[in-house]
């Protein structure tokens, strides 16, 4: 079928779900209701570490409206969900009298409000037996896992090759704890129906929800049904089914009613994962004319005690840059933290934050410009395989960001340039994104009115599902875009794997791809009319043994002024050049870069998950206290898109939902040392620190 | 959260919101913009029986000249200070640090009188009044009773009304001759309740000395601060850069502003300092060209 319409795939089309999202007619997780529906609420620890001796739950009990409490006394046993991709399930709550983290769920009440239920939940008493808590990974207690995920690679001679560098950098970076806060609290409501258990739930991954689930409570999957339709967005907090999910699912079957558990702002700091913070050390050896010899990249990041999740800081390959001797060393070490997950662009935003600032300090040691002395080691093939990539537009990122931010137009020395009394700085990052890409199943259905459906169980949570493949089924189908129906977030959907790892569109678009030619194939066939036609399609990671798939490429330039007095830091302009393959609609593709960028502007400047130095309890589990940019703080951000489709799949996408993040919070401290002279290798970048 | 139960009283005139605030006294609290109090209520802070929603009361609402000054009666909302041309002309310190309070929306409906009965010691309102020297009117049934900023404002969160009183407004007098006025602050985030602020106020004698001289911070104590050791550099002297940089030393001295984890009292002390010497060069710089 050949197009007679208009193509939409690369047009800005707008949201499709736009207008029902501005009525609040689109239907999140704490929207549904139940007629009988009851109503949950968490009592968490309150020390790190240690165990309940006694728990008090008659007050509560006797309580307005409260149908049970359930304790680690009184809970039913559960067993753990597969592990995934991304690690083992969390620990099943109420399992036990442990206690290792403040925040975790020692009880639930359940009540037929939720202010009764949280009036209830306050008059639970819990009493204590106290562990000395451990905080900190310089703790001689606190356990060690070297290579805990068996990422940890050597190539050449790292050692050798530093010891007889012409030039070398050594130096230490340290990252906070940070916490994703998706505007939409996290929210899970549970319905039983015999064994069927159907679970409304703030997810980026339905299919996971549902085993997870499923093998909590030892039923088989088919009997769990998962619906995260619209999910009030999620940056990886959504990756993992959480304790809260389970909490849901088990007060409903105990008080045989659906329950919605909600969660609070506070409760969002400690029991939905969040970036882990990290110490890492980079050493680079490089001759004088800035070819890089050597880079031994370590990292040490913090996993709660009963809990883990795959994770990766120091970056595969370095970051892509070509460099024979490599070393990259990973050490999780335990404490009594809430547990990690996964935040938007996990362990790169970190790791990358140390290696580009590391290659600025070379670039300031060897007196060459630092996107030259990037330029001089892009990797022109996989450092880890010696592929060639699928496509290589680091170095049109570098070029076309730097034409754009008007780069060469600095004096490149430290405190050389001003505004008033001011001190202007500009600085730039590179960035290189692994690639992923899960298998991917979709339909496609052609009604007898001429309109059509598609239909998968990814989520759009927020990012644009709804409408990219709203504008894709148009254009395989010849419709109108208001022609198409889409329909997400729904376990009975063909399966769809998570939206994360920015893997989620290159892996849907090719599947309803496939659907929509396997649509057209029956059709071209013949088939009666007045019915229904529906086909499945479904996509798979290519396996190609001559190329290294890329993922997207970006390069961020910055420009900061710094009061010397107050030790004011403000971004003024940011410019990023993204290579994110096949861009499905330009409007959203750099909505998601902009926010992204956003996020890397809080990571730069004052986003910080703060515990007591005493007792591991976060003293700012808030948004008045947990600082995110306002609008007044984000300058002017210049979103360019080079490259063009990746040849490795069908549609040629790349995704750029993480990419955005990653390069913003080196680009603007190595603004700041070419505005101050001063190094900050620690974020955020506090005033203080800048005094 | 939502708030507890209350009952919602309207009145619309002074006197009916004094018999009310009267009745009820300590179990009542007054609604003006709710920019604070409405957050108090939601996280159960504070939790009334009892709330005097003093929107309808009539004739609160507009500034008016009286006899040397200017006065703001309770309803008058932030937002329009900031763009009275009188006012604005009158005391340049108001639309300064008034565009650093909050965001506009908050502004729309937050009153003047609101954050000064709220009398939070990070505020801007509670610092500029007291270096403006205002003058607050207070009533209740038992009568009228004027209280300087100065005395106005006793801790956090905590001023001399009594739990039957109202602000009914407060009077700036006009500045003498030869005065300039100035304010600074720094907020990491913008719109943040600053981490200091310092207001100035200073007259200058006919040979160009300080004359008088108010210099006030806020965020560094449990009330707007007067820096008077830094004052005292002042007085009588030449705002020369060298005796502004002698009074920034003084305000730095004298201020014993705690730690949290928005910064620490060092850099708060150190902030106050700089703010100071801003505050005051560009004040020397006005009243040099003046
Ligand atoms: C997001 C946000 C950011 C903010 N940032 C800042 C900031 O940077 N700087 C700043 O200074 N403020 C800030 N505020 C507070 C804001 O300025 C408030 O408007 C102000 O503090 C209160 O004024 P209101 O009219 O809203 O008073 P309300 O909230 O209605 O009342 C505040 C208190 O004063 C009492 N009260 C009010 N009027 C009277 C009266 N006439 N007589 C007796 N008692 C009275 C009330 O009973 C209550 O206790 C912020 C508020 C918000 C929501």
């Amino acid at each position: 079928m050949t197009r007679t319409l208009a193509p939409l795939v690369g047009a800005a089309l707008d949201r499709v779900d736009g207008a029902r999202k501005v009525a609040g007619a689109a239907p999140y997780p704490n929207d549904v209701r139940y007629p009988d529906l009851a109503y949950a609420a968490l009592v968490r620890a309150t020390i790190s570490a240690g165990r309940v001796s006694g728990i008090e739950t008659e007050g509560a009990e006797g309580a307005p409206g409260v149908l049970t409490v359930i304790t680690h006394l009184t809970a039913p046993r559960l067993s753990r969900g597969p592990a995934t991709s991304i690690g083992p399930q969390p620990t099943p709550p109420l399992q036990g009298d442990r206690v290792d983290y403040d925040g975790q769920y020692l009880a639930v009440v359940v009540a037929g409000t939720r202010e009764q239920a949280v009036a209830a939940a306050d008059l639970v008493e819990v009493r204590y037996e106290v562990d000395e808590p451990v905080l900190r990974t310089e703790d001689p207690r606190a356990e060690r896992e070297e290579n805990p995920w068996h990422f940890d690679t050597t190539r050449g001679d790292p050692a050798g090759a530093l010891r007889t560098a012409e030039v070398r950098v050594d130096s230490t970076y340290t990252t906070p704890h940070l916490t994703n806060n998706p505007l939409g609290p996290f929210t899970t409501v549970a319905r039983w129906d015999g064994d069927d258990l159907t679970v409304h739930d703030s997810t980026q991954h339905t299919a996971n929800t549902r085993s997870a689930l499923a093998g909590v409570f030892g039923i088989p999957e088919e009997r769990v049904r998962v619906l995260a339709p619209f999910v009030g967005g999620g940056f990886g907090a959504g990756l993992r089914s959480w304790p809260h999910v389970t909490v849901a699912a088990m007060a409903a079957r105990v008080v045989g009613r659906p329950v919605a558990l909600e969660l609070t702002r506070p409760e969002m700091f400690t029991g939905t994962g969040g970036r882990p913070s990290t110490v890492q050390r980079i050493r680079l050896g490089s001759t004088v004319d800035g070819r890089l010899v050597a880079i031994d990249h370590h990292a040490e990041y913090p996993a709660a005690m009963d809990d883990a999740v795959r994770y990766r800081v120091t970056p595969r390959g370095a970051g892509a840059y070509a460099c024979p001797n490599f070393a990259a060393r990973d050490v999780q070490v335990r404490l009594n933290v809430p547990p990690t997950g996964h935040m938007r662009a996990p362990g790169t935003a970190e790791g990358l934050f140390a290696l580009e600032c590391a290659l600025d300090e070379l670039a300031f040691r060897l007196d060459i410009d630092p996107v030259d002395l990037r330029l001089r080691n892009v990797a022109e093939v996989d450092p880890e395989n010696g592929r060639p990539w699928t496509t290589t537009g680091l170095r049109e990122c570098y070029r076309v960001g730097a034409e754009r931010f008007g780069w060469y137009g600095r004096s490149p020395a430290p405190c050389s340039m001003r505004d008033g009394h001011r001190m202007v700085g500009y600085g730039m990052a590179g960035v290189t994104f692994g690639w992923t890409m899960m298998p991917c199943r979709a339909a496609a259905t052609l009604h007898p009115d001429g309109t059509a459906t598609i239909a998968t169980s990814a989520t759009d949570i927020g990012t644009g599902t709804y409408t990219i493949l709203t504008q894709l089924a148009a254009d395989l189908l010849d419709l109108p875009p208001d022609w198409v129906r889409v329909e997400l977030g729904d376990t009975r959907l063909p399966k769809a794997p998570a939206a994360g790892g920015s893997g989620l569109t290159a892996a849907v678009t090719n599947a309803v791809q496939d659907a929509c030619r396997n649509l057209l194939e029956i059709v071209r066939n013949g088939h009666p009319r007045g019915t229904d036609v529906r086909a499945e399609g479904a996509s798979a990671p290519p396996e190609r043994e001559d190329v290294a798939p890329s993922g997207a490429f970006a390069a961020v330039f910055a420009e900061v002024r710094v009061d010397p007095d107050l030790g004011e830091l403000r971004v003024v302009r940011l410019v990023t050049a993204v290579d994110g393959g096949r861009i499905m609609n330009p409007k959203l593709a750099a909505s998601q870069i902009i926010g992204g960028t956003v996020g890397g502007l809080g990571m730069a400047l004052m986003e910080r998950t703060t515990p007591d130095p005493g007792s591991g309890r976060i003293m700012n589990a808030n948004l008045g206290d947990y600082l995110v940019p306002v609008h007044a703080d984000v300058p002017d951000v210049d979103v360019l898109f080079v490259g063009g489709p990746d040849p490795l799949t069908p549609m040629g996408v790349k995704g750029v939902g993480e990419v955005g993040v990653v390069g913003v919070a080196p680009a603007v401290a190595n603004a700041v040392h070419h505005a101050t002279g001063r190094r900050l290798r620690a974020l955020p970048l506090t005033v203080e620190n800048l005094l | 959260m939502k708030p507890r139960p209350f009952t919602y009283l309207a009145p619309t005139s002074v006197d009916e919101a004094l018999a009310a605030l009267a009745e009820h006294s300590f179990d009542a609290k007054v609604l003006a913009g709710g920019q604070s109090l409405a957050p108090l209520l939601n996280f159960r802070m504070a939790s009334p029986e009892y709330l005097i929603d003093i929107n309808d009361v009539a004739g609160l609402d507009r500034v008016r000249r009286v006899d040397g000054g200017w006065h703001i009666p309770a309803l008058v909302r932030q937002r329009t200070v900031e763009r009275s041309p009188e006012l604005r002309a009158a005391f340049p310190l108001l639309p300064a640090a008034l565009e650093q309070v909050a965001h506009p929306q908050i502004r729309n409906r937050g009153t003047v009188c609101g954050s000064l009965a709220h009398a939070d010691p990070a505020a801007e309102l509670p610092t500029v009044m007291t270096a403006l020297d205002a003058t607050m009117r207070v009533a209740s049934v038992r009568g009228e009773r004027e209280v300087p900023a100065e005395e106005f404002f006793q801790f956090h969160f905590t001023t001399s009304l009594e739990d039957d009183e109202l602000l009914v407004g407060v009077t700036v007098d006009d500045l003498p001759p030869a005065t300039s006025t100035g304010f600074a602050e720094f907020a990491p985030r913008h719109g943040d309740f600053a981490l200091a602020a310092v207001a100035g106020v200073v007259t200058r004698a006919s040979d160009g000395a300080v004359g008088a001289v108010r210099l006030v911070a806020s965020g560094v104590a449990a009330r707007p601060q007067r820096l008077t050791a830094a004052e005292k550099v002042l007085l009588g002297q030449r705002p020369t850069p060298d005796v502004v940089g002698a009074a920034e030393r003084a305000a730095r001295g004298e201020v014993d502003p705690t730690g949290d984890i928005h910064a620490s009292a060092d850099y708060r002390r150190h902030l106050v300092g700089v703010l100071a010497r801003r505050v005051l060069t560009t004040i020397a710089e006005e009243g040099d060209h003046a």
